[in-house]
C-alpha cells in the first residue's frame, strides 16, 4: 500500500472518529436516549457511527467498498442490538409472557422499535447469505430466543412471545425487501468488490 | 435574483432573530425565576422513560417539585413508588447518576407536590428519568427549580 493511500485512510479514520463524536454529542445521544440509558450503549453507538462514518467516507473518496467493511458494519449493529437488549435499565419485574393479548399494554412505538431492530439484519443477511432463507431464519429463531431468555435470566427484561414475534416479523420484512427484484437486482448486479 | 424591499428584509431579519431568540428568552425567563424545566408524563411504567428538555445546573444542585396525579395501583389502595434519576450529558454520552437518585412514595389520591432534592452534583447538562417502581401505570408532573 502506498504512503498516499496509508495517509488518506488514516484521515478517513480520524474524521470519521471526530465527526461520530460530534454528532452523536450534539444530536444522536438525545435521541439514543430514548432507547437506552446505559453507558456501554452510548459507546457502542458511538463506534457504530464512525465505522457508518468510515464506510461512507471511503465510497466517497475512494469510489468503492469492501465486503469485510461491510461485515465490520453489521458486526457493530449487532452489538448494538446486544447492548440495547442487555444494557438497560432493570425492570422491577421478570416474568415469561406467552399471553398474545398482552399486545394492547405495548405502545404503538415499543412495536416499531421491536419491528425495526432486526430489518437490517434480515436485508444484510439475505445480502449475505444467498438462497439459504430457511437456513437463516431458522438461526435467527434461535438467535432472538436465546436472547429473550438471557434478558429474562440476566433480570434485564421479560421473555416475551411477543417480542420473538415482532422481532421476527422485522426480520422476515427485511427479507422481502431484500427480494424485491428491483432491489435483488441493484445489489447482485453489482460488481464484487476484493475481499 | 429575486429583489427585496428595505421593508421585506427588515421584516426577514426581525422574523430570524425572533425565532434565534426564543429559546435564550426562556432560558432567562427560566433563571430569574430559579426555574429550569418543567415536565408531565402519562402512563408510565416500570419501563421508564426520560424527561423531554434538558438543563443547565451551575449550583450543583437541583430540585423537583413532583407529584403523582393517578395511579393504577391507587384502585388497590396500595400506594405509588416513581423513581426519578438523574442523567448526566458528557461526552461519552449520558451517565445515570443512581447513586443521587431518589424515590417517592404517594398514598392513594395523594395529589399534593412534594419536594425531591439533588444535591450534590457536578455542574453541567442533565435530563431526568421517571420510573415507576411497580409495573403499574403512573401519570405526574413537576417542575425543576435550582434553589428549595
Amino acid at each position: 500500500m502506498k504512503l498516499k493511500e496509508i495517509l488518506k485512510n488514516a484521515f478517513i479514520v480520524i474524521c470519521s472518529l471526530v465527526l461520530s463524536m460530534f454528532l452523536c454529542y450534539y444530536v444522536l445521544d438525545d435521541i439514543w436516549l430514548h432507547f437506552s440509558i446505559e453507558a456501554f450503549s452510548f459507546i457502542f453507538l458511538r463506534v457504530f457511527v464512525a465505522i457508518l462514518l468510515f464506510s461512507l467516507l471511503h465510497l466517497i473518496f475512494n469510489g468503492k467498498l469492501y465486503y469485510f467493511m461491510l461485515d465490520i458494519l453489521f458486526i457493530s449493529y449487532i452489538v448494538l442490538v446486544i447492548s440495547l437488549s442487555f444494557f438497560r435499565i432493570s425492570r422491577s419485574e421478570h416474568y415469561i409472557n406467552f399471553n398474545l393479548n398482552e399486545i394492547i399494554n405495548y405502545s404503538l412505538s415499543q412495536i416499531i422499535e421491536n419491528f425495526i431492530l432486526y430489518l437490517p439484519a434480515g436485508f444484510y443477511l439475505s445480502f449475505r447469505i444467498k438462497n439459504k432463507p430457511k437456513i437463516t431464519i431458522f438461526i435467527f429463531l434461535v438467535w432472538i430466543i436465546v436472547v429473550e431468555l438471557l434478558q429474562f435470566l440476566s433480570k434485564k427484561g421479560v421473555f416475551d412471545i411477543l417480542d420473538i414475534i415482532i422481532n421476527l416479523l422485522g426480520y422476515l420484512t427485511g427479507i422481502l425487501i431484500f427480494n424485491i427484484p428491483q432491489i435483488k437486482n441493484f445489489f447482485n448486479n453489482k460488481k464484487r468488490p476484493a475481499n | 435574483m429575486p429583489m427585496y424591499n428595505k421593508k421585506q428584509v427588515y421584516l426577514i431579519i426581525l422574523t430570524l432573530t425572533a425565532i434565534f431568540c426564543l429559546p435564550l428568552m426562556t432560558n432567562i425567563v427560566f433563571a430569574l425565576s430559579n426555574k429550569l424545566d418543567t415536565y408531565q408524563g402519562t402512563g408510565f411504567t416500570d419501563v421508564g422513560k426520560e424527561s423531554v428538555d434538558s438543563f443547565t445546573i451551575t449550583k450543583g444542585d437541583f430540585y423537583c417539585y413532583h407529584r403523582i396525579t393517578k395511579s393504577t395501583r391507587w384502585n388497590t389502595g396500595t400506594y405509588a413508588e416513581m423513581k426519578l434519576t438523574p442523567l448526566k450529558k458528557e461526552w461519552l454520552g449520558y451517565k445515570t447518576v443512581s447513586n443521587k437518585a431518589q424515590t417517592i412514595q404517594v398514598s392513594p389520591n395523594d395529589t399534593s407536590y412534594y419536594t425531591l432534592p439533588f444535591t450534590e452534583l457536578s455542574d453541567g447538562t442533565y435530563k431526568i428519568y421517571f420510573q415507576s417502581t411497580y409495573k403499574d401505570n403512573v401519570d405526574f408532573d413537576g417542575i425543576v427549580y435550582d434553589d428549595k
